[in-house]
């Protein structure tokens, strides 16, 4: 019993488990001083930096501080801080040919944020799919689509894919593209465009709408008529102007050409006559 | 107050009992504003484009929108008190004017145009007061201003032109005027396709007649560029009797601001 009881303060007094909790109480610190840095620089700088400057710094912040929490950590338990980091550069290059995955995004990550295409909060289209920058991170970018998706695009695709920021500039240009009849008047349809463009407060006055008449097609005259507006109001601007065409099309009697279509049973439809007529006399011809 | 047709004064202070209304008509737009005993309603319907000349005032008690013309925007207190203020409000972005005609301001010289600019009805209640919001009268078109699509400001496009001379400008009860003297210290003549107005930084005067101005504005050119440096007087145009200060400035003005004030058209 003694000898049980003797161990049990031993391992309480022994140099070794005092390294231990002071690792552990190191390891909390950590955590805590950490959290606490990164949130007391969120609430200074919050109002002079922008979300996306903000979230890099804060992580940067977090991560250095738990980094070297870590180091501080691993030289309380004993650890030769000399080895570990050769031992750390061999094992880097298995761990490096192993995740190149992980690695690449990491690198291509660092280089999204060097080159700023876009920030937190920016609308963005990445092949195909559009919305809103949640987060950029060390292995990916997470966007919020329109339909309310968690969308993750790895940073590696993202360096390579082409991105579309919707939201970088404050006005956007919207072109629509038009086909009228051919029997319709070319200038009185410009007109009405115009008038219409002008008659929308969400269309901006300049830069002016344009009027481009883009050909003559299988069974339309073909217009493209483009018009600005501010980037908030754009989906806006685009119903309403259509809308609008239509309504005033419709009143005004011009025609929005399309192609249609006739179906009928098999046994409704008569076959098309043949007549069989003699040729051609062709000889005084020739 | 009865109703008062074609009275240009539709601002000032009213005192409306609980479940009482008031409609304000000044040309298409129609404002109507009802007391309850725990809240206002503001319907407003006719703000939108609109090419009639002719705008008459008319304020009228009892009336109101009705509600399946126009939701009413509800504002909701402990209990509402009899006093509501209504004043008119400059534009809360600069305006964008053009001069009947493009003009060449020569090396040197200088001349005042005269500029009408719109405006919204601005509502607070009680005392002290509460705002309600702004609404326009008729919502002038967005327009962009600046060298290039991307580098600019947002504005609101001015619908009336400016004139050289007062009495050219059609006076309507819902546009302020603003005498706007351009000087050109550049060695270039100065070509005025459109000029940028900062109406957030006026405040609004009102005459004897009942016609609105705000302090005039100096824009001096210095280098042949589309930069000018602008002061704003401290005190109304002297041409008209203004009897007294209506609103402030949205924004406070500093001394001597460089804004980019004059441009060419997009193309």
């Amino acid at each position: 019993m003694d000898t049980l009881w003797q161990n049990i303060v031993e391992l309480f007094t022994s140099e070794r488990t005092f390294s231990i909790m002071r690792a552990l109480i190191l390891a909390g610190a950590g955590f805590v001083a950490a959290r606490l840095a990164s949130g007391a620089f969120t609430r200074m700088a919050g109002k002079r930096l922008t979300a996306h400057h903000l979230l890099v710094l804060r992580r940067v912040i977090y991560y250095g501080i738990l980094a070297l929490f870590t180091v501080s950590v691993l030289f309380e338990l004993g650890f030769n801080l000399s080895v570990l980091v050769g031992a750390a550069g061999i094992l880097s290059v298995a761990i490096g040919f192993a995740s190149q995955t992980s690695a690449s995004n990491i690198i291509s990550g660092l280089f999204l944020l060097g080159e700023q295409p876009f920030a937190v909060g920016d609308t963005v289209r990445v092949s195909g799919t559009e919305g809103e920058v949640l987060a950029i991170d060390l292995l990916s970018v997470k966007l919020k689509t329109a339909d309310n998706l968690y969308v993750r695009i790895p940073n590696e695709t993202m360096l390579k894919s082409e991105v579309v920021n919707l939201t970088r500039f404050p006005i956007r240009r919207f072109d629509l593209m038009l086909g009228i009849a051919y029997k319709e008047d070319i200038d009185a349809v410009r007109d009405i465009l115009f008038d219409i463009a002008r008659r929308n407060p969400l269309c901006l006055e300049e830069p002016k709408p344009h009027f481009v008449f883009t050909g003559f097609g299988a069974s339309s005259l073909d217009i493209q008529f483009s018009v600005w507006a501010q980037r908030e109001n754009f989906v806006e601007v685009r119903n309403t102007l259509q809308v609008e065409i239509k309504k005033v099309f419709d009143e005004k009697g011009i025609e929005i050409p399309f192609p249609h279509m006739s179906l009928s049973a098999a046994d409704a439809t008569a076959p098309f006559p043949v007549k069989i007529v003699e040729p051609r006399d062709t000889s005084a011809q020739g | 107050m009865n109703k008062t047709d074609n009275n240009p004064v539709w601002w000032g202070t009213f005192t409306v009992a609980a479940e009482e209304s008031l409609l304000w008509e000044i040309g298409a737009m129609r404002l109507s504003v009802l007391r309850k005993s725990q809240e206002w309603q503001v319907a407003q319907t006719g703000y939108g484009f609109s090419e009639t000349d002719d705008v008459t005032c008319r304020i009228a008690r009892g009336e109101r929108i009705a509600d399946d013309a126009a939701m009413p925007e509800r504002f909701i207190f402990t209990k509402t008190a009899e006093t509501l203020r209504v004043m008119p409000q400059l534009a809360d972005r600069p305006v964008i004017v053009r001069p009947a005609g493009a003009m060449r301001v020569l090396s040197g010289q200088e001349t005042t145009i005269y500029v009408s600019s719109p405006l919204w009805v601005h509502i607070d209640v009680h005392e002290p007061p509460v705002a309600l919001g702004d609404f326009p009268i008729q919502r002038p078109s967005d327009t962009w201003f600046g060298p290039s699509t991307l580098e600019g400001e947002l504005c609101y496009a001015g619908s009336t032109q400016g004139r050289l001379r007062l009495d050219e400008l059609p006076q309507r009860p819902h546009r302020a005027f603003t005498p706007v003297s351009i000087v050109n210290h550049s060695a270039d003549p100065l070509l005025l396709e459109r000029l940028s107005l900062p109406v957030p930084f006026l405040s609004l005067y009102s005459s004897e007649g009942g016609t609105l101005w705000t302090n005039g504005v100096t824009m001096r050119r210095e280098s042949d560029t589309d930069i000018a440096e602008i002061t704003i007087s401290e005190t109304p145009p002297p041409t008209e009797y203004v009897t007294h200060r209506l609103t402030g400035p949205r924004k406070k003005a500093e001394k001597n601001m460089l804004i980019r004030a004059f441009g060419a058209l997009l193309g």
